[in-house]
This record gives structure tokens, C-alpha cells and sequence, in this order.
């Protein structure tokens, strides 16, 4: 069959792009990955990241790919030809603008001459490499084919006898005033500097102190060529007319050259090396680990070391220690709910968002925040954080929420998974347990799985869900940890009071004294 | 260019701070006037002579080799004063001539540099006049021999004119390659010899009609060509004016060096003019102390008649431990202040105020005096003086000499005399040399030193009248203090 993607394995079929305002992406610290992403990688992959795939066949076709990326010499061959080929896309595109002419002609010799190196060095680099993916290995065969053809072996001939007859141009510059003279063929001078290092050197014990380097401010040339070299060019073009009429001839000839299938898989391959690059990034200064899912579709599911992606990127470029606790995730068909609780900022929220990351990320086909993973293919999630800037209208609150919910419920299926995030806060306790026991009954009679947090114990009772708790240490030290465990709020208050001596006990003792 | 005047490698000129142990001897030997009379209040001189005092000289061979300098110096008054003048002046007139910045382009800096270069070479000129003095000293007969060779006769005018040819260059060119990005990849400035009269007619064999020529002129507004230009001319100029400013510099940090080291024997010179009748020797090193007639320099400066300064002596094998006690007021202090002094200037050396002076070298002089400034702060000063001593003890050098002066009197007698004895004993037993000036009886009786450390024990004269005569004299210390002796005094009391 022959190549066409590396991204999609069927191509005619590709999934929806979801909108940027879906709340998923700002509840689960998604958006902040993918700009966090692009800006440490410096390419734009926005695009694909808002594109999950629902197709298993068409994840694994991805995962295939991302796995061949994970072997470093496949990984730097790659990026390499991704950097040298949008280099030239980019030249090549603002080919048309440049002036003058000559300078124009010779600049896409330069493009051709460094898409065609590019090409070739990917291949001679990979002659050695046991690529595994069917995306990759049809796109190196295309490559190949690509690069044997009459065509392209023309055009390099064509290159290479150009670069051998400008290599020969020197010339020699005369400037008085205003007035520039262009000498070819110039003759060999005595320069001023090796009469100054000759007449100056018995002032230094060491030559070294004669050329050691000195700052010196120099006006910055433009980026394009400039007035001065566009006229020294026309000059060289009456001096040197063979060599010039060469290249115009070559401009005639492959003006209009270009390959669409490659341009469009180096695009394609951004996607892979910046999530590679990423993941990369915050392996080698943790421990923490990345890997690639297993997918089933059915059973229980589990993630082993898990961790917040975009935590563990925003620690790993600051300065302190990166310090990411990693948590493990398992659900399984009978409880389908996990029910969390525990102190505030003792790493509920961040648990949830992993889970969501995770099983989002999962979709896109690409290796997720773990040491292993075995996980269903979720053809939807949703989320429902509380918000802090509507906390203010309190009255419009309850209502906010409940219809958020209901419009989720009525979208959900058994290949939804739902986070809600200390809903109903706004009502009594018993109201908001009464609402939420409905709302875990209604998304289980659906089908659907999900994670709750909340502070609300008796929600840890329903039957269709798992309890964990965020754990503390005796000293009321926050350890980040969510491990199953029935829920009660007084094992906190009950650390915090020992660790000041304010228990029941401490003031009574104390006091009988 | 090397100076080597009074060291034979040139020294770190960078800006020199005195640190917290350094402040304190300088306060506590009462160093200022000694270094005013040397500097004449000069902010340059005085940093001189302050990093010179205190970067003391490892060896026997560096001392040597300083003390030559300062006595062809001291013995040449007039010729030091005048050398210091002309270098001072070339530093001038360079600096009013041109505000050099650090900043600037190739070709500015080119022209720029290259003008201060010819400054400093019609100073190097004056300076030659100097090599027909009678120096006796190799340090100075050497430095005028290397002048001599770096420019022989002909050089300075050979160079003034390459300086004169890069200034009033006209005919600007360099050799260019055509690079694969159609730039231009600019090799170094030609070299187009000054053009006489007649050259430029039969300097090149082939005439312009045989060479393969086109030209253009730049526009009146075209900027970008302007900017171009004046960066193509920036790389020409860059190997060469790298080569230019550094010549500056070079030439620069000489006549720097050359003010410093300079600078330092002028103060050596006046220091010794301002006391022309007092003697003084040139110390010798040797483990054995053996000092003789020992004057303290600032009692020396501010006597009417210093000649009528009374002279200590000093001796000891293995000197570790020197405890000087007895009488208030009876010149301890300004004993203990005159070895300091004359042991600093040694170990920087210059000459001592002495008759002789034989001692080894220290790394390190440090001082522990009691504080009078501080003594309304009862609580916290037996802390600070307590702190000061472990900051010396953090910073001790493995040849220090420490001078304490009525150390740990901030407490009661019995406490600061077993500090005293805890704190002593761990320096000289750890191989420091100590003078502690103390009142504290108990103090010599709590040592607990190593076998082979004997302390020597020195207490003023005293007469058969209780009269002191400011002189130090051995023997073991007496329990008074002969405040009874001041109080008589004072108050007329003498009964005998």
C-alpha cells in the first residue's frame, strides 16, 4: 500500500477537532500542556492535540510510530531532517519576495541542494535501524524511492556544477567616500594587520595577549540581503556573466519544484518528536516514567506511578527539586465511581487530573505519565470543576451546576468518563449528598465511569463506587498520596489537634493539674 | 612588558578592600599615620601601600629581592619622584585626551586606540631617559635593559609611523569571497603603503586599464548601503583592531604596573625623608627573633624630637609566646603596636625602625585588642570579643603571628584568664606565634602548652623610685599591676 500518513491510518476518516473552549482542556491543565509543548519545542502541534483519536486501530497505529521515536538515534535522525526540511519550506516560501534576481535563482539552489542533503542524511543514518511502525518504514521507502528518481539525481548534477563555478569568485573592494569598486580576480596584498603584528610584538611576553579576543560593537546586517551586497551582486554579474546565466537557467528549469506528500509528513512527524522531546525532558532529571497503554475493552483498569503531566513540566523547569509524587490508579467494572476526599490542597484535584490527562492523552497515541498501563478507550470525557470566579454569585450557583450536570448526563455513554469536582458545594450537606448519590446512580444507570471529589463522607457509601483518601502524616505533613480507604474528615482534625496539644484529652490532662 | 621592580612577577593591580581582620590591624596598630606620611593622603598610594603591607612576602628570595628595590629607592630620592611624575603624567594625558569607552565599533575603536597607542609611546620615550641613572639595584638596571631592547632607537619611530599610516589611511580595501549564501566573506585590510608624491604611479605592475574593474557609488539616503558598508569595513578592521587594543591595554596595564610598584617606593622614600636622623636597618630573616632597639613609627611621627623615642629589644629561640604584663601605662601597648608595625613592614619589605631586626616571616598579622568603644555594652562584649577571636581562628594562615592586647577583660579576671589560657594555649600549641599584652595574673599560670614551648615574659623597667622608663625588660610577671603606682603618683602618695 502506499504511504500517505503517519498520523492517520485512514486518512478519509479523520476525527473531529474539538473547540479550545471545551472545558476539558482548561479543567484538566491541557491547554497550558499544549502551549507549554509548543513553546518548549518551538513547533506547532495545537492542531493534532485537539484531534483524539476514538479508533483503536488507528491509536495503535500511532503508538507504533511513537514507540520507533522512542529510540534515541531514530529519535535525533528524525528531528534533525524535521528541523533542516521546515527550515527550507520557510525559505522556499519567502523565495519569491527576494531581489535581486541572481540572488533569488542561487538561493533555491541552496533550498533544493539542503531538502535533498536532508533527505539523504535521514537514510544513510537509518540504514542501520530496525524501524518497527508500518507508518514509518513506508514513509523511509517512499523516501528512497524519492530520492533514486532521474529527477532528483538531475537536479543534484544540475547543483553541484553550479557550486563548483561560484566557489571560484573573489574579488577585491575599493572604498573612497561613497564610491565602491568591484576588482575580479584580484591579486594577492600584504594586509595591515600581519605588518602591525610584526612591528608590534616585542611589546608582548606572549602573543596570545596580542589576539586575545576583544568585544567589539558591529552594525547588524539585514536579515536579507542588503542594498550594498544587491549592487556588488550586479557588479559580479558583469564580471563573472557565464556563471550567472547558469543559474538563471536553473531557476527556469525547477522554480516550481516541490513534493506536497513529503511537506506534509514532516508536519505530521512534529507531532511525535514534540511529545517525545517532552516526555523526554522530565525523564531525565526524575524518576518518573512514561509508557504506552495498553488498550482493552473491558475489564479493570490500571496505572502504575502515575503523575499531573503538566505538574511535573512546570517543576522540571524551575529551579527547586523536582519533587512529583506519583499515585496509582485502579477501576475496576463493579465500582466504576472513585469517590475521593481528604484535607484541602492534599492532591485530590491533581489526582482527578491525572486520571483525565491520562486517559485523554491515551487517545492522542502517545505514551502517558506511568510505569505501566492498561486502560479502555474513552470516546468522550467531561468535567465539571468548581469554579472560583462564579463563587460569588451564590445564589445562581446551584443551579449552574445542576444544569452543567444534566447536559453531561444527557450526552454520556458507556465509553464516557465524567470528573466532578466539589459539586454542589453551595447547598447544605445533606442536599449536596442527596444530589450527589442521584447523580452517581444516574451516570452509573448510563453506563458511564468516572471520578468524584468531594468532602461529603457518606457519598463514599454508594455501591457503585471505590473510596480513597489523600493521606497526611502524624505531623499533619500533606503527603500527596490517594490510596483506597473509607472516607472520614475528623482523621485530619484529629492529627492537627494532637500536633498543637489541643485534643480533649491534652486540655483536660493540662487542666485537672 | 613586564616591570619586575619590586617583585619578579608583576602584580594583581585589581582594587584592594581591607577584610574585617585586616580593618582591625589597621585601627589597632594605628597604621594611618604611618601610611599618610607614605601616600601624602593620595587615594591611589594608599591603596598601594595597603595591599602591599598586607600581600606579605612568602620567602627569603622575595624579600631580598623588594628590599634591593628599596634601597636603590631610598637612595635615589629624586629620581623616584621623578619617574613616579612621568608616569603619572602619561596616565593623564591619556585619559584627558580620550574618554576610551568599552564600547564601539571595529573601525571606531581602531582609530580611537591607535591614537592613545601614540601617546603612550612618546611617554615610553621620557621614560628611556631614566636608564642613565646610577642604579645599583638589578631590579632597576634589568627593567631599563628590557626598555632598551623592547625599542631600540629605530622601533618607536618605525611604529609611529605604521600608528600614523592606519590613522590617515585613505585608500580602504580588502580581499572578498563570494560565500554560498552570495555574501560576502571579508578577509583583513590591505596594506596600501602611505602613497608619496609619485608611488602611486609605480607601485602596482599592472595599470587599472588591465584589471577586470567595475564601480558604483552609494546613493545619498540609501542607509542599508551605508549600514553595510559600515559593517563590511567593521570586519576588515576586526583582526586588526583586536590587535590594536590590545597593544592599548598592554601598554596601559605596563604604565598601570609601573605607578603601582613605583608608587609603592616613593612612599617607602618618603616615610624614610620624614625621619632623616632615625636609624634604620634592612631585617634579615631567621627563625630566632632578636630584635634590638625597636621604635614604635607612630610615636616616631608625631614626637617634636624623635630621636628621644625609647627602643625595645626582643630576643627568643623559637619564639611562640611573648606575655607581656606589669605596670598600667607602662608602655606595653606601644610596644606590642611597634613589633606589629615593623613586622607588617618587614614581611612587605621596607626597612624597620630598629638597630637590628631579625625575625622569620608570617603570612599573617593579626590583632585582638580590647575595644573601648565598646565598653558600655557590657552584656554583649565578651560575645563580640569572643566572636572577633573566632573569626581570626576561622581565617588563620599557617604562619601567623596574633598580637593581643588585654584580650577577654570584658569579663571578670578569673573567666577571662581561662578563655585567655584555653584560646592562647590552642594557637601556640597549633603553631602560631603569639604577644598577648595582658593584666591577667592567673592567665600564664592556666596554660597548658606543648613541652617544647617556652613563653618569655617581659614586664616594664621599673626604677628604684617606681618610675618606668617605657622600656621592656625580661622577667616573670609580678601579681600588681602597679596601679598603686600611677595612684601614688598621681595623688602625691610616695612615701618613699
Amino acid at each position: 500500500m502506499m504511504f500517505d500518513s503517519l498520523l492517520f491510518k485512514d486518512t478519509n476518516n479523520q476525527p473531529k477537532e474539538l473547540l479550545t473552549s471545551d472545558p476539558i482542556f482548561q479543567d484538566l491543565d491541557l491547554e497550558d500542556l499544549f502551549t507549554q509543548v509548543n513553546q518548549l519545542t518551538g513547533y506547532n502541534i495545537t492542531k493534532f492535540n485537539h484531534q483524539p483519536l476514538i479508533d483503536n486501530d488507528e491509536i495503535r497505529y500511532r503508538q507504533e510510530t511513537f514507540k520507533d521515536f522512542q529510540n534515541g538515534i531514530i529519535y535525533q535522525a528524525f528531528e534533525k531532517f524535521t528541523k533542516q526540511m521546515l527550515y527550507s519550506f520557510k525559505d522556499h516560501q519567502e523565495l519569491s519576495h527576494l531581489d535581486p534576481q541572481a540572488y533569488k535563482e542561487h538561493k533555491l539552489v541552496n533550498i533544493l541542494d539542503s531538502e535533498f542533503n536532508a533527505i539523504h542524511e535521514l537514510l544513510s543514518t537509518l540504514t542501520n535501524e530496525s524501524l518497527d511502525s508500518k507508518g514509518l518504514v513506508k514513509f523511509i521507502d517512499y523516501l528512497e524511492q524519492y530520492d533514486n528518481s532521474d529527477k532528483v539525481k538531475e537536479i543534484k548534477t544540475y547543483i553541484d556544477k553550479i557550486d563548483k563555478d561560484f566557489g571560484d569568485i573573489y574579488y577585491r573592494l575599493y572604498l573612497n567616500g561613497r564610491s565602491v569598486t568591484v576588482e575580479a580576480l584580484p591579486e594577492h596584498k600584504e594586509s595591515m594587520d600581519d605588518n602591525f603584528r610584526e612591528i608590534f610584538a616585542p611589546i608582548f611576553d606572549s602573543l596570545n595577549d596580542m589576539t586575545a579576543p576583544v568585544k567589539m560593537e558591529d552594525i547588524h546586517a539585514a536579515y536579507n540581503m542588503n542594498n550594498l551586497q544587491v549592487s556588488i551582486i550586479s557588479e559580479l554579474a558583469k564580471l563573472y556573466p557565464e556563471q550567472f546565466a547558469e543559474l538563471s537557467d536553473f531557476y527556469q528549469k525547477y522554480a516550481d519544484y516541490t513534493n506536497l506528500l513529503i511537506e506534509n509528513t514532516v508536519q505530521e512527524l512534529t507531532f511525535f518528536l514534540a511529545w517525545q522531546k517532552i516526555e523526554h525532558l522530565i525523564q531525565k532529571d526524575t524518576n518518573l516514567a512514561f509508557t504506552i497503554p495498553i488498550l482493552v475493552d473491558s475489564g479493570s483498569e490500571r496505572i502504575d506511578n502515575s503523575f499531573d503531566f503538566r505538574l511535573a513540566l512546570k517543576l522540571d523547569h524551575g529551579h527547586d527539586n523536582p519533587k512529583i509524587v506519583t499515585n496509582q490508579f485502579k477501576l475496576e467494572p463493579d465500582k466504576p465511581f472513585l469517590v475521593i476526599s481528604g484535607p484541602n490542597q492534599g492532591g485530590k484535584t491533581t489526582y482527578a487530573r491525572m486520571v483525565g490527562q491520562n486517559l485523554y492523552l491515551a487517545t492522542l497515541g502517545i505514551a502517558i505519565a506511568g510505569t505501566s498501563a492498561k486502560i479502555r478507550t474513552r470516546s468522550a470525557i467531561f468535567t465539571h470543576f468548581d469554579r472560583q470566579e462564579s463563587s460569588n454569585k451564590l445564589s445562581g450557583l446551584l443551579e449552574t451546576d445542576v444544569e452543567r450536570i444534566h447536559q453531561i448526563i444527557e450526552k454520556v455513554d458507556n465509553n464516557s468518563f465524567i470528573i466532578l469536582n466539589e459539586l454542589f458545594s453551595s447547598t447544605s450537606e445533606e442536599d449536596a449528598t442527596e444530589l450527589g448519590n442521584r447523580v452517581l446512580n444516574a451516570l452509573n444507570d448510563r453506563q458511564a465511569s468516572g471520578i468524584y471529589v468531594t468532602f461529603l463522607e457518606s457519598l463514599g457509601n454508594n455501591s457503585h463506587v471505590q473510596p480513597l483518601m489523600s493521606q497526611v502524616t502524624k505531623d499533619a505533613e500533606r503527603t500527596f498520596k490517594v490510596i483506597p480507604e473509607d472516607l472520614n474528615g475528623k482523621a485530619y482534625t484529629d492529627i492537627l489537634l494532637k500536633k498543637y496539644q489541643l485534643s480533649q484529652a491534652d486540655i483536660e490532662g493540662k487542666l485537672s493539674k | 612588558m613586564k616591570t619586575t621592580l619590586i617583585s619578579p612577577t608583576d602584580l594583581d593591580l585589581s582594587k584592594f578592600e581591607l577584610s574585617d581582620l585586616q580593618e582591625d590591624v589597621f585601627e589597632d596598630l594605628e597604621l594611618k599615620p604611618i601610611l599618610e606620611t607614605m601616600s601624602d593622603k593620595d587615594k591611589f598610594l594608599n591603596n598601594t601601600i595597603l595591599k602591599t603591607w598586607f600581600t606579605p612576602l612568602k620567602t627569603n628570595e622575595e624579600l631580598l629581592y623588594r628590599q634591593a628595590a628599596v634601597k636603590d629607592a631610598v637612595t635615589h630620592p629624586q629620581e623616584i619622584h621623578d619617574l613616579y611624575q612621568v608616569v603619572i603624567d602619561t596616565i593623564k594625558t591619556v585619559r584627558s585626551e580620550f574618554w576610551s569607552l568599552d564600547s564601539g565599533s571595529a573601525s571606531y575603536k581602531l582609530h580611537s586606540f591607535s591614537r592613545q597607542i601614540d601617546i603612550y609611546l612618546n611617554y615610553i620615550a621620557k621614560l628611556k631617559e631614566f636608564s642613565n641613572t646610577d642604579w645599583q639595584s638589578k631590579n632597576f638596571q634589568e627593567f631599563f635593559t628590557r626598555l632598551t631592547q623592547i625599542f631600540p632607537p629605530d622601533a618607536l619611530n618605525t611604529m609611529h609611523a605604521l600608528i600614523d599610516n592606519i590613522v590617515t589611511n585613505s585608500t580602504y580595501s580588502y580581499p572578498v569571497k563570494l560565500n554560498k549564501n552570495f555574501g560576502s566573506d571579508i578577509s583583513d585590510l590591505d596594506f596600501n603603503k602611505k602613497a608619496g608624491r609619485f608611488s602611486g604611479m609605480m607601485g602596482s605592475v599592472m595599470t587599472r586599464f588591465d584589471k577586470k574593474e567595475a564601480n558604483f557609488m552609494i546613493p545619498e539616503r540609501d542607509d542599508d548601503s551605508s549600514n553595510a558598508l559600515g559593517h563590511y569595513n567593521n570586519v576588515a578592521d576586526l583582526s586588526l583592531a583586536t590587535k590594536v587594543v590590545n597593544t592599548k591595554y598592554e601598554l596601559e596595564k605596563f604604565f598601570n604596573e609601573l605607578q603601582f610598584q613605583v608608587g609603592f617606593l616613593l612612599g617607602s622614600v618618603r616615610l624614610k625623608n620624614s625621619l632623616p636622623n632615625i636609624n634604620i636597618s634592612y631585617p634579615t630573616v631567621n627563625s630566632k627573633t632578636a630584635i634590638t632597639g625597636l621604635k614604635n613609627v607612630v610615636l616616631l611621627i608625631s614626637e617634636d624630637s624623635p630621636s628621644m623615642v625609647v627602643g625595645n629589644d626582643l630576643e627568643g629561640p623559637n619564639m611562640s609566646l611573648v606575655i607581656i604584663s606589669g605596670t598600667n601605662q607602662g608602655g606595653k601597648t606601644t610596644t606590642l603596636r611597634s613589633i606589629g608595625q615593623a613586622q607588617l613592614m618587614m614581611d612587605a619589605g621596607m626597612y624597620v625602625f630598629a638597630d637590628n631586626y631579625q625575625a622569620p616571616l608570617y603570612d599573617q598579622i593579626c590583632t585582638h585588642f580590647k575595644r573601648e568603644e565598646d565598653s558600655r555594652l557590657t552584656s554583649g562584649k565578651l560575645d563580640n570579643e569572643l566572636s572577633r577571636m573566632s573569626n581570626i581562628v576561622k581565617n588563620i594562615k599557617s604562619k601567623s603571628l596574633v598580637l593581643m592586647n588585654e584580650s577577654f577583660s570584658s569579663t571578670n579576671e578569673h573567666e577571662g584568664s581561662q578563655i585567655n589560657a584555653q584560646v592562647v594555649s590552642g594557637l601556640v600549641n597549633s603553631g602560631t606565634t603569639v604577644i598577648s599584652v595582658t593584666h591577667q595574673f592567673e592567665f600564664s599560670k592556666m596554660l597548658s602548652l606543648n613541652d617544647d614551648i617556652e613563653p618569655i615574659f617581659l614586664r616594664p623597667e621599673r626604677d628604684q623610685n617606681g618610675h618606668r622608663s617605657f622600656k621592656l625588660l625580661k622577667g616573670t610577671p609580678l601579681k600588681t599591676s602597679f596601679g598603686i603606682d600611677i595612684y601614688d603618683r598621681v595623688f602625691g602618695t610616695n612615701t618613699k
